[in-house]
């Protein structure tokens, strides 16, 4: 029977072009708006790739100091996450780093490059798969060597398809010595983004900086995600410290240890807990929303297609088909229809995401289909799917076959 | 066959009640030819459809093949007019977009049989009505009377032991009605099929067995 069922909804799909095309226009859209909407957030706001240490990760990146006269609202600077931030017991590994961008000639082109200042802890965070060489380590970071590590793209502008180990990058804070190439697609997120990335050291007016605000930002590996509490309570002790530190300058110093997602979510804030729940909720609510709009079009489209079809219905209903029967047939036609747009949505969105990619519209974006939100995208569509069916199929089932052979009182 | 007793039909809407069919007691035999004839809107088809069990009667009580219809489940009803009824439409009610071979079909898409069996039964029902040369044709593509033989075709595939058909040849001409009158007179002769006809044609009627007279809604012989 279910082949049957196959068989009609495919005729029909087939004889009713306009409204086969019309649905799953709207099916295949809303899902692919979904789709690149995921990635594209995903990209820009995932904390790092599953299963590297970054992803056990909470950030420092901001302070707020007060006096009586100002108040300074900005990244901390080394010497303060150096004080405060890398002695924390409950961490694993603290890494301060801090970005930049820079300048490069390269045939007479003026390259603008993104520049990240590490310390050798970093590329433990980061556990990156190198191309070719390594990472510089503690030495090179306290020597403040000009040594580089540079992502594939970088290699590729600056040295073809040659290696680029032991050769040398002019940017506008020196000459630097290539250590290391990394994948470009390999970076994680913007937070761990550079082209070129060299010792926090080489900037030695930054590092010595005495002010407690400046550029610099920290990534503190916690052992699970069960210590952030811990780390996030030591670290407020030693701000408290910090406060005693600075009393003669300031009334009060704040600042936290912050998950990816507060961070994101509310930057400007110092208590953001609260905020990461009402914000999934908004966010799947939004989702939501967008699918209903198709969704309510759909139950439109399907009940008038459903009456129009009422002749049809009253025959088959004369010649035997039960109200099950017909029930049956119009969810398998709507799941077909439901399949083929999840189909048509999955393959727009594969090269619109890849068109995304290369066109660097984003740079450093490398896009990829979330295969979580097109499984929800697609049941939620199926559901809509079904709903929609199986409301204006069940009042039709239930009429007389004479009433529907007459398409009355629908 | 078909036992109608004090059959009763009235149609409700919030202001007006209009009796269609009352008291009507009917039955037909097994292998009876019977035309209903009447005026318009003196229950004809609305008698035919109870017959069919498309329409409920008001009052009353059917009986098909011996089963009462009475408090039936709608899957049991649709099993009934699946196995037993054969239906022909005035104005056909092909489905457009099947082929003619698939509006054929289509009754025994409703009961356990093999695609294979399924064409086999199709073609042969064709056949019968001699439209063997358009079985891939869409109705559209067809003539009044041809679209009138494919309805046939797709009443009788089933092998039915009742047919009802309502004003099979109001849209015909004379010509076609005839060849309509035809088969379905070589199938009550023939196969044994009981036909329960409507139609406003005098001559028609004459050459079934019986007639049943309708006015107002009453059995008038």
């Amino acid at each position: 029977m279910l082949k049957n069922y196959i068989k009609i909804a495919w005729k029909v799909l087939l004889r009713r072009k306009f409204f086969t095309f019309v649905s799953l226009f709207g099916i295949s859209f809303t899902l692919l708006v979904l789709m690149v909407a995921a990635a594209v957030i995903e990209q820009q706001y995932a904390p790092a790739r599953p299963g590297t240490p970054l992803e056990r990760c909470l950030y420092i990146d901001r302070i707020i100091a007060r006096n009586d006269r100002s108040a300074y609202v900005a990244s901390p600077s080394y010497g303060f996450l150096d004080k405060y931030a890398r002695s924390l017991k409950q961490a694993e590994a603290v890494s301060i780093t801090a970005p930049g961008s820079t300048l490069s000639y390269l045939r007479n082109h003026k390259i603008e490059l993104q520049l990240l200042y590490t310390d050798h802890v970093f590329w433990d965070l980061l556990a990156f798969d190198f191309l070719e060489g390594q990472p510089y380590d503690q030495a090179a970071v306290d020597n403040a060597d000009h040594v580089a590590v540079i992502t594939s793209r970088t290699r590729r502008q600056f040295f073809g398809d040659d290696s680029a180990l032991g050769r040398y990058i002019e940017i506008s804070t020196g000459s630097f010595r290539v250590v290391g190439v990394i994948p470009h697609e390999g970076i994680p997120s913007d937070r761990t983004w550079g082209d070129i990335y060299i010792p926090v050291t080489t900037n030695r007016a930054a590092v010595e900086r005495p002010q407690v605000w400046g550029r610099h930002r920290a990534l503190i590996l916690a052992p699970d995600e069960s210590h952030y509490d811990a780390i996030k309570a030591e670290f407020q002790e030693n701000v408290i410290r910090a406060q005693q530190d600075h009393a003669a300058d300031f009334d009060s110093i704040k600042s936290e240890a912050k998950t990816y997602l507060e961070l994101l979510l509310d930057p400007f804030e110092e208590d953001t807990g609260g905020g990461i729940g009402l914000a999934i909720v908004v966010l799947i609510t939004l989702m939501l929303l967008f699918m209903l709009f198709p969704a309510i079009n759909l139950i439109n489209m399907n009940s008038s297609r459903i009456i129009e079809r009422s002749s049809e219905i009253g025959v088959r209903k004369a010649f035997g088909a039960s109200s099950k029967t017909l029930v049956m047939q119009f969810l398998v036609e709507n799941v077909i229809l439901t399949l083929i747009g999840g189909a048509i949505a999955f393959v727009a969105a594969l090269v619109v995401l890849q068109v995304v990619t290369d066109a660097h519209i984003i740079p450093f974006g490398q896009f990829h289909i979330n295969f979580r939100v097109f499984s929800a995208a697609l049941v939620i569509s199926l559901i809509f799917g079904l709903l929609s069916g199986v409301i204006p199929a069940y009042r039709m089932s239930r009429l007389h076959p004479v009433r529907a052979l007459k398409g009355s009182d629908l | 066959m078909i036992d109608l007793t004090h059959v009763e039909k009235v149609y409700r809407t919030s202001t007006i009640e209009t009796l269609a069919l009352k008291d009507i007691n009917l039955r037909i035999n097994p292998g009876a030819f019977l035309s209903i004839m009447g005026p318009s809107g003196s229950g004809k088809s609305t008698l035919l459809n109870i017959m069919g069990l498309l329409d409920d009667p008001t009052g009353g009580q059917v009986q098909v093949d011996g089963q009462q219809i009475a408090n039936m489940k709608d899957d049991e009803m649709a099993r009934l007019r699946n196995r037993r009824i054969g239906f022909v439409f005035q104005s056909y009610h092909l489905i457009n977009d099947l082929t003619v071979v698939d509006n054929v079909e289509m009754p025994l898409l409703y009961r356990k049989s093999t695609s294979a069996e399924r064409r086999q039964k199709a073609l042969a029902a064709l056949d019968k009505v001699g439209l063997s040369a358009r079985t891939r044709h869409f109705p559209t593509q067809l003539s009044g009377g041809q679209c009138q033989r494919v309805a046939i075709a797709r009443a009788i595939v089933g092998e039915p032991q009742i047919i009802l058909a309502d004003e099979p040849t109001g849209n015909l001409d004379s010509v076609m009605s005839d060849e309509i009158l035809d088969i379905l007179m070589n199938l009550n002769k023939n196969e044994g099929t009981t036909i329960v006809m409507v139609t406003h044609n005098q001559q028609m009627a004459e050459k079934t067995e019986r007639i049943v007279r309708l006015c107002d809604g009453s059995q008038v012989d």
